[in-house]
């Protein structure tokens, strides 16, 4: 179905987005400023967190390892102590000696154990090796041990090619000095460290002062391998050394210590500086999708309320664009009354010379001297012919003139029923004879109206007239009254019919002066302009609903009293008078000469 | 003032036509003459009042819309120099209320133009047999 609703040109949507806007950008910035703040305090506590992490990481570890150093150390010298060397040098014994050293470390630590003379030879030997031919006279270690009575090896490979450190003690002096030594696995540390490992990428090791690594590393490779100069700094400091550094793009957090029993090992706690703070990134993570959700919690209810809003804000805009439409329509029919009653004036007066002149050669025809005048009936038929037709327009400007005094307000009481009944009776017997029914439903008890019934009269008139033309090869004019339970001081009259409806694109035009589909001098498309012009008068609502093929209705909305500024408008209107009762030549034609419209 | 013929005394009828259309005037004249009226016309209500003071004329044919003193001003004017003279106004205008305003002013009744000149003179017969040095309500409902 087609209704007709005024243009609304808002742009809505771009109202919408700017409202949504302005009410957004403050909330969205200062919830960015708290995210922001946030960000930052949490980063650099982190940051400091991690860092404290690592520094004790580095405090425990280097514990721990100097430990292990000293334990091993003290087992080598204790042994060396206690039993003399005349005993170790026997091989049964240092046997014994060596199984109940693998039976007191769980780890099998020790590999081997060796008593070494002042020239270098293995006195005895007890380990998975064949070294008693061994010659050590000229190797760096012994040369140490035998210089400065103790010492402790990087890890090395050695003739066994596994990870292996040897700790050994010199014992007497002279030709008679021997040396106590003991190989330890070089796992012993790395299955300590390999423990310490936190996160994913946190790891403790130990460098020697070359850089080649004494224990296994994640991230720099195994025994022996050189770390990266790039990321490690190779120097010697009191205490714990915290910096940060980068490998191939990734920043690690490192801190690192001299151990206290091996001085020139390092030991180095590093942690790629995103997985240290990756915990932050989680709760920041979180706390943007509590922010993420709260905003759109927040559109969603501002969205719901702009729509409200802006509901009510077209609803208004509709009834200001309906007022102002209404506004127009009178002021144009205001201009064609205006323009009827000056084309009646303007006629009048070339009438009346018209119809004077004509009376004129007619009465000088009736003279005796004409009467010898052989084309006098030929002269008289024209003259009479003249008047006749000046006569009839003189009918029609003194029809127009006179109406406008007859339909001066004239309020009185309607019986709505009757009056529409009246109206239909006037037509009924012509549509009949079109097989057009007329079928009335009229509400009972219809409140008596205070109004205009010429008025009334007019407006229904023309709508049956409509009604009866839309209608081709038969069918129903419904009229139906109503009263209106949610408005009680109004009541409806519809008139319906089932012709042939009006195209969606002519709909919003109907009440348009001169709008028409009649074809040219069957209609002036002034009717429902005029009915427009007077239902506003009365303080009525005129609307139309209509479905091409099925037929059309037009609804008026009547007030029981009549508007308080009717009297004031009509006077305010002057000659405009002509126009609030909607009146022009033709029409005043259809209603009172009874011509086809 | 330009009598159509010269007034007789013996025929107590004289039509005072005021209009400014000329032709008009002339057309209307020549007509109520043939039919035994003496007629005067005046194109104007300055023209209109000097002859009646200077003619004793029984009627006045008035029109509303003239340039000038307007057939409503001229009508005031007449009522005061002659109170009993019947004035009927004739018209084109649109509005009927100017016609109706002259009615409560004193005259007799108005008429449309363009109208029969035999109603006219009906409605000058009958203006005659009355009495108009009161002012009336309108009668002027035959239209």
């Amino acid at each position: 179905m087609n209704t007709r609703i005024p243009p609304v040109r808002l742009r809505r949507k771009k109202l919408a987005q700017t409202i949504l806007l302005a009410a957004f950008l403050p909330a969205v910035s200062v919830l960015v400023a708290v995210y922001l703040l946030f960000l930052a305090q949490t980063q650099s506590g982190a940051a400091g967190n991690a860092e404290i992490g690592i520094a004790s990481k580095v405090e425990n570890s280097k514990v721990t390892i100097d430990h292990q150093i000293s334990e091993v150390v003290r087992v080598v010298k204790f042994i060396s102590d206690i039993y003399p060397m005349v005993q170790l040098a026997d091989p049964k014994y240092l046997q014994t000696i060596f199984e109940s050293l693998d039976q007191e470390f769980i780890n099998h630590i020790f590999e081997d154990l060796g008593v070494i003379n002042a020239r270098g030879f293995h006195m005895a030997y007890v380990g998975p090796y064949e070294l008693l031919d061994k010659n050590y006279s000229r190797e760096p270690w012994f040369v140490e041990v035998m210089e400065k009575g103790f010492y402790i090896s990087d890890i090395f490979l050695g003739f066994r090619r596994v990870p292996h450190f040897i700790v050994a003690v010199k014992r007497g002096s002279g030709d008679s000095a021997w040396v106590l030594r003991a190989t330890v696995n070089g796992f012993l540390f790395s299955s300590i460290l390999d423990n310490i490992r936190f996160g994913n990428t946190g790891e403790v090791f130990i460098v020697n002062t070359k850089g080649l690594l004494q224990t296994r590393s994640l991230a720099n490779g195994t025994f022996m391998q050189p770390v990266n100069d790039e990321l490690l700094r190779i120097r010697h400091h009191p205490g714990v050394e915290l910096y940060r550094s980068s490998l191939r793009d990734a920043p690690f957090i490192i801190g690192q210590a001299w151990l206290i029993s091996k001085p020139d090992w390092l030991l180095v706690v590093q942690q790629d500086e995103r997985d240290a703070l990756a915990p932050v990134g989680a709760t920041r993570n979180r706390l943007l999708l509590l922010l993420v959700g709260g905003l759109a919690l927040l559109s969603l209810s501002a969205m719901a309320t702009i729509r409200l809003v802006l509901q009510h804000f077209l609803q208004v805009n509709i009834e200001n664009n309906l007022m102002d439409e209404q506004m127009i329509q009178s002021q144009k029919l205001a201009a064609i009354g205006q323009l009827s009653a000056g084309i009646a004036h303007e006629i009048n007066n070339p009438l009346a010379i018209i119809g004077e002149e004509a009376g004129w050669l007619q009465d000088i025809l009736k003279r005796e001297s004409m009467k010898e005048f052989k084309e006098a009936e030929e002269f008289k038929d024209s003259l009479r012919e003249i008047v006749s037709q000046a006569g009839r327009c003189r009918e029609i400007t003194h029809k127009l003139l006179s109406f406008a005094r007859k339909m001066d307000s004239a309020i009185r009481d309607v019986e709505l029923n009757v009056l529409l009944d009246e109206v239909a009776s006037m037509r009924e017997k012509d549509a009949s004879l079109q097989n057009i029914k007329f079928v009335r439903e009229f509400e009972k008890d219809l409140p008596i109206l205070h109004s205009e019934p010429s008025l009334l009269r007019q407006v229904f008139l023309n709508l049956i007239n409509n009604a009866i033309d839309a209608i081709r090869g038969g069918g129903e004019i419904r009229l139906v009254t109503r009263k209106n339970p949610d408005r009680p001081d109004k009541v409806s009259v519809s008139i319906g019919d089932s012709g042939i409806g009006i195209p969606k694109e002519n709909l919003d035009k109907i009440f348009d002066p001169f709008f028409t589909t009649k074809p040219p001098g069957k209609g002036t498309g002034l009717g429902l302009s005029i009915c427009h012009g007077i239902v506003q008068k009365i303080g009525g609502e005129i609307a139309v609903t209509s479905v091409p093929g099925e037929g059309t209705t037009f609804t008026i909305i009547l007030p029981l009293e009549p508007p308080k500024d009717n009297g004031a408008r009509s006077k305010e209107m002057g000659d405009a008078d002509l126009i609030t009762t909607g009146q022009t030549p033709r029409s005043l034609l259809q209603q009172h000469i009874g011509s086809a419209d | 003032m330009k009598p159509e013929n010269p007034i007789d005394p013996d025929n107590e009828i004289v039509i005072l036509l005021v209009d400014d259309e000329e032709r008009f005037l002339r057309t209307l004249s020549r007509r109520l003459v043939e039919r035994k009226m003496t007629v005067l016309t005046a194109r104007s209500g300055m023209e209109a009042l000097a002859t009646v003071r200077q003619t004793p004329v029984s009627v006045v044919v008035l029109d509303i819309r003239m340039p000038g003193l307007d057939g409503l001003e001229t009508l005031a004017e007449l009522r005061e120099l002659r109170p009993g003279l019947p004035v009927i106004l004739l018209t084109g205008h649109a509005s009927i209320d100017a016609a109706t305003d002259g009615v409560r002013l004193g005259a007799y009744d108005y008429l449309l133009k363009p109208c029969d000149v035999d109603l006219l003179l009906d409605k000058i017969q009958s203006a005659l047999k009355q009495d108009f040095s009161i002012p009336r309500g309108t009668n002027a409902e035959q239209l």
